[in-house]
């Protein structure tokens, strides 16, 4: 929840590798969205890697995606 | 309310979908009815081609939910509201009960709602669109209960994209659940077919119809794409061919193409107000900084473009939701700048007419700390007062950017919404931050700003009461106003009353509630300590007096009291107490115990639970007077410089312990209920009053009383008590 300022709690994070697979192909021009995931277009799918902050990010990004209708294949996280 | 409550106006080419309508009329007999699908399935679509098919025969109340109504007691509010246009009896007590007691909804307002879905014979449904826009733990609960204890003639009916965390497994294994999901959403070949003819591309082939069926996975709002484009393309088998041998995402490709299609002003247009949840003329006149828009509205929906009508007078508007979801998309990727300016013009918009909670959700997407401090400052006070704290608390979590998170004002919003949830320490924290602010600084409530942290101070004793206490000195000596100085003198009244001086006390509260009338958490405040004051006078029927008043004004005005507001039942429990009226107060004074304890320790939570001790001790159960003693040390434990309450729980302890009920001087031990009566008497009550309290006939009392008095050696009541008090029966008089 919500934390004061004080206790900033920003650098100390390491990450959250993830790799996502979409089903169909996304173009690059949709990168952007993808909160700095990379884009990879294989046979129909698209893989999305990279390092999320956590899980809440990830959880954001899983939604978006959703609400964009993709169809999403696979999810690694960790 | 605007629209939340009406069923969406049903698009005008919808496709008929008979044996889905069975599937929801099946679902009667079962708990809940679940449509559950991903965005575009036409859940909604569904739900109004229901309510207006069986418009003759069943009577729909409608909620279109979204995030705001997390908090509870909107959500119920809403629920409510919506079921009043229904069932007339509906919401008649309930309402009220509900934003007087909102943390009693389950024992008050939600039995009052289920007795009035009892009058009445009409088939009822009652839609919930879009549960998972609102879903969050509080409302869980209730939502269960309220559906598996709903009147036979209600059907309940949730859409949302996931799964809600509702016992679906319990009921499904029960056949309580009836659900429509995706699979069954999707439009088959004929329905693709109906679909087109409708679109006005009536002359597609079966092949196309079956590839274009395939293709979308029968995804009714993808459909709707496609026809945009295939009405535009000369070549309609070469645009199919093109479609299904694609590899890209199909709603990216629809809509990315779609966009082509309109005119730039059209698509700047789009781009620009994709933001809004809900649109209108004049809103998107200021998102856009154009003229016209209501025309464009219309003119998008004529075509049948992306957006529907949310209402029967063509006011508003909404996107269709993954249509909306690429635009936004699109805006981030064309303009990436630009959202949070559009978004700012939407908060000031929705502030000029007035629906600040509008504003505020605005404010904070496009991360302006000055809006979003206007802004929710200007709501904290009437938000916390009545009981819409968890809104609140969302904007604030919300609030998570790096400047917004050192900014003073906010910390001291942040900090009330803490204290009034009883986390003192939370408080704390966030008025150290509001601490490094210009102390002469003026708030938007227009007092200094060091004034106001310690005025907070003075309220949520954040770290030892004497620190408290001298933020309260300082908040007197600087209050800029009488009401800020009666406010200044009821957190004094606090603390003087904490660090054990009941007439310094009394002197500061008195004056404080002479001039702090409108402020019902306030006056709660100083009058709860005040009632304590008159307590321990000796003048219980005065306090209860006192106290009671506070919390009726709040009842009246429907505001729930919450944080330093609850000190009116708190004194209220004691006043009982006192009088001998000991299932009342036990059951006043554990509600406040009950709502400390959603915190963190407190020593609000260790001083109640001391008068819950108090009160099973009067009532001669120990061994629970016991467990609230040991709770109330256990909190102090954890509590920095808690006054003279640790000697209050010391003095409690010697009394538990003290050698109970030996008659020393006869050997005759009295029995629980005589210690019991002799403790009664003791208050001042009659005969007749004791009986009644015990549910015991007044000649039992008195055969209680004289055995009472043989077994001290007494003849008369003043002997029989001077008697206890010296042999420990009774506290020292």
């Amino acid at each position: 929840m919500h934390r004061p300022a004080g206790g900033h709690d920003h650098g100390d994070m390491t990450g959250l590798p993830c790799r996502i697979v979409l089903q169909g192909e996304v173009s690059d021009r949709l990168e952007p969205a993808f909160r700095g995931l990379s884009l990879h277009r294989y046979a129909g799918h698209t893989e999305l890697r990279g390092t999320l902050a956590d899980q809440s990010e990830l959880q954001g990004l899983l939604n978006r995606l959703f609400d964009l209708g993709m169809q999403i294949v696979s999810v690694r996280a960790g | 309310m605007r629209s939340k409550l009406q069923a969406p106006a049903l698009p005008r080419e919808s496709v008929p979908r008979p044996h889905l309508l069975d599937e929801l009329r099946s679902g009667r007999s079962s708990a809940l009815m679940l449509v559950c699908a991903p965005p575009g399935y036409g859940k909604t679509t569904l739900l109004s081609q229901w309510a207006e098919a069986d418009a003759g025969t069943t009577r729909f109340a409608w909620v279109t939910l979204d995030e705001g109504d997390a908090d509870p007691v909107r959500f119920w509010t809403y629920l409510v509201s919506a079921l009043s246009t229904v069932a007339a009896a509906a919401g008649r007590r309930s309402l009220p009960a509900l934003s007087r007691h909102p943390e009693r909804m389950m024992t008050e307002a939600l039995p009052l709602l289920m007795e009035e879905l009892e009058e009445g014979s009409q088939d009822l449904v009652l839609v919930l669109e879009d549960y998972h826009r609102a879903e969050s733990s509080p409302l869980t609960e209730p939502l269960a209960v309220f559906v598996e204890r709903r009147p036979r003639r209600l059907q309940v009916v949730l859409s949302a994209r996931s799964d809600p965390q509702l016992p679906l497994g319990r009921w499904r294994a029960n056949g309580q659940l009836t659900e429509i999901r995706a699979d069954q959403l999707q439009f088959r070949e004929p329905e693709v077919a109906a679909f087109f003819d409708r679109a006005g591309i009536g002359d597609l082939s079966r092949a196309e119809l079956g590839q274009l069926t395939v293709r979308t996975d029968g995804w009714p709002s993808v459909l709707r794409l496609a026809a945009i484009l295939l009405r535009s393309q000369p070549d309609r088998g070469a645009f199919v061919q093109a479609f299904t041998g694609s590899t890209r995402q199909v709603a990216e490709y629809l809509a990315t193409d779609v966009l082509e299609t309109v005119s730039p002003g059209i698509r700047s247009f789009l781009l620009r107000t994709s933001i809004l949840p809900r649109l209108c003329g004049p809103l998107c006149d200021a998102v856009t900084e154009t003229e016209g828009s209501a025309a464009t509205l219309r003119e998008l929906d004529r075509a049948n473009l992306f957006i529907s009508p949310l209402d029967g007078d063509g006011r508003w508007y909404r996107y269709h939701q993954l249509f909306a979801e690429a635009l936004r998309l699109e805006l981030e990727i064309t303009g990436p700048h630009l959202a949070p300016e559009l978004h700012t013009r939407a908060g000031l918009w929705f502030e000029r007419e007035g629906d600040l909670e509008s504003a505020t959700e605005h404010a904070i997407a496009a991360q302006d700390t000055g809006l979003c401090r206007r802004l929710i400052l200007r709501q904290l006070q009437p938000l916390t007062g009545s009981g819409h704290l968890a809104t609140i608390e969302r904007w604030l979590a919300g609030l998570s950017w790096p400047e917004v998170l050192r900014d003073p004002e906010l910390a001291t919003a942040r900090a009330t919404a803490a204290g009034q949830r009883s986390r003192p320490d939370e408080a704390g924290r966030w008025l150290d931050v509001a601490a490094e602010g210009r102390r002469d600084g003026l708030t938007s409530a227009g007092v200094p700003l060091g004034y106001g942290v310690d005025l907070l101070r003075s309220f949520f004793l954040p770290g030892s009461i004497s620190s408290a206490h001298e933020a309260a000195l300082r908040a007197v000596a600087e209050a800029p106003a009488p009401f800020w100085r009666g406010a200044a003198l009821a957190g004094l009244g606090q603390c003087r009353y904490l660090l054990g001086d009941p007439d310094g006390a009394a002197e500061a509260l008195r004056e404080a509630r002479t001039l702090i009338r409108d402020d019902l958490n306030m006056l709660a405040l100083a009058s709860g300590y005040l009632a304590l004051v008159e307590c321990d006078q000796g003048n219980p029927r005065q306090a209860e007096r006192i106290a009671r008043r506070a919390v009726e004004a709040a009842e009246a005005a429907e505001s729930a009291l919450s944080g330093i507001g609850v000190m009116a039942h708190t004194g209220l429990g004691a006043a009982l107490t006192a009088q001998g009226r000991l299932a009342e107060a036990d059951d006043r004074l554990s509600f406040v115990v009950g709502l400390h304890n959603g915190g963190s320790p407190s020593v609000w939570l260790a001083h109640a639970l001391l008068l819950l001790a108090g009160c099973r001790y009067h009532a001669g159960d120990a061994a629970r007077a016991r467990e609230a003693l040991d709770e109330a040390t256990d909190t102090l434990d954890r509590v920095p410089g808690p006054g003279i309450v640790p000697d209050l729980a010391a003095a409690m302890r010697g009394r538990l312990l003290a050698p109970g009920r030996r008659a020393a001087a006869f050997g005759q031990e009295l029995s629980d209920r005589e210690v019991v009566v002799l403790r009664l008497l003791a208050t001042g009550l009659s005969q007749r009053e004791i009986a009644s309290q015990l549910y015991i006939s007044p000649n039992t009392v008195k055969t209680h009383i004289r055995a009472t008095y043989r077994k001290l050696g007494a003849g008369t009541r003043p002997q029989a008590l001077h008697r206890a008090r010296d042999l420990g029966l009774l506290p020292p008089g």
